[in-house]
């Protein structure tokens, strides 16, 4: 079965909750999932961020949610690593 | 169940940046209602000769009537500023952040600001007036029962003066000291005035 194991996401979001909180909330969706969140652009309200995710079988659908859940919006999934190990172990 | 309904509204008010209001609110609305309950308690201290039960139900009442001033005007006042910052978000956001926490916190906080901007003061209250229900109900404490209430009271605004410190992370001792100095110098007026 093929699963996403890397993603680039391009996210706005608001000022709170600051990065570290957003970034960690992200990383805690899924055990083992590495977050890492750079700010591109920020203004007096919202920060443009770019979000790398990194996992065994990263749930894209529970990670929208998280960020709209945080407030902030999914404008574009800018690259993804999919990985099919079928055959691999069987 | 309890503590899960706690930590999902500590969480809702942490991610949303509104968790430092009901805290704010409710330390000031608290030193408001003990610096209240000194004054009446001063302004009976200086009036000599007055029933237990006058100074009680005096006291009551205006615990009560603070309570409920404080949950009505943080209320109407909070739930419009977090409609007006929701619709100033949204703007930025270019969304309706309809399944946000801040959507949530929008509603939310008012309720939690306007209870803990009413019940700081009532508790206040209540705290200072403990020895004199104690006394009511025969209870000897050692002092007149006026001053131990007025030393409750100035122990309480000391120890919201601890708090503000330790949120302020400014030294302690000061910080409840400064609020001591506000009780010290209203008692002074308050005394002033009285003994005009």
């Amino acid at each position: 079965m093929a699963r996403i194991t890397q993603l680039l996401l391009d996210i706005l979001k608001p000022r709170h909750p600051p990065l570290p909180e957003f970034t960690r909330q992200l990383a805690e969706l899924q055990a083992g999932l590495r977050v890492t969140a750079e700010v591109v652009e920020i203004d007096d309200r919202t920060e443009t961020l770019t979000v790398f995710c990194e996992g065994e079988d990263i749930d894209l659908e529970g990670i929208t949610e998280a960020i709209s859940g945080m407030g902030g919006s999914l404008h574009s999934i800018d690259k993804v690593q999919v990985l099919n190990d079928n055959g691999k172990h069987g | 169940m309890r503590r899960k309904l706690g930590k999902r509204l500590h969480s809702l008010l942490r991610l949303s940046g509104t968790h430092g209001i009901v805290r704010r609110y409710a330390v000031v609305n608290g030193f408001d209602g003990a610096l209240t309950m000194l004054g009446m308690l001063l302004g009976f201290y200086i009036s000599g000769d007055i029933q237990l039960p006058t100074v009680i139900n005096a006291c009551l009442g205006v615990s009560v009537a603070l309570a409920v001033s404080g949950v009505s005007s943080a209320y109407i006042s909070e739930a419009a500023e977090q409609q007006q910052a929701l619709e100033s978000l949204r703007g930025a956001m270019v969304s309706d952040m309809a399944d946000s926490a801040h959507h949530r916190a929008a509603r939310v906080a008012p309720v939690l600001v306007a209870l803990a901007n009413g019940a700081s003061p009532l508790l206040m209250g209540v705290l200072i007036m403990l020895p004199l229900w104690l006394a009511h109900f025969g209870l000897d404490l050692g002092f007149a029962p006026l001053e131990v209430a007025l030393g409750t009271a100035l122990l309480l605004i000391f120890l919201l003066g601890m708090f503000l410190g330790r949120v302020r992370g400014s030294s302690l001792l000061l910080s409840g000291l400064l609020t001591l100095l506000i009780a010290g110098i209203t008692s002074l007026v308050i005394f002033l005035l009285g003994g005009a």
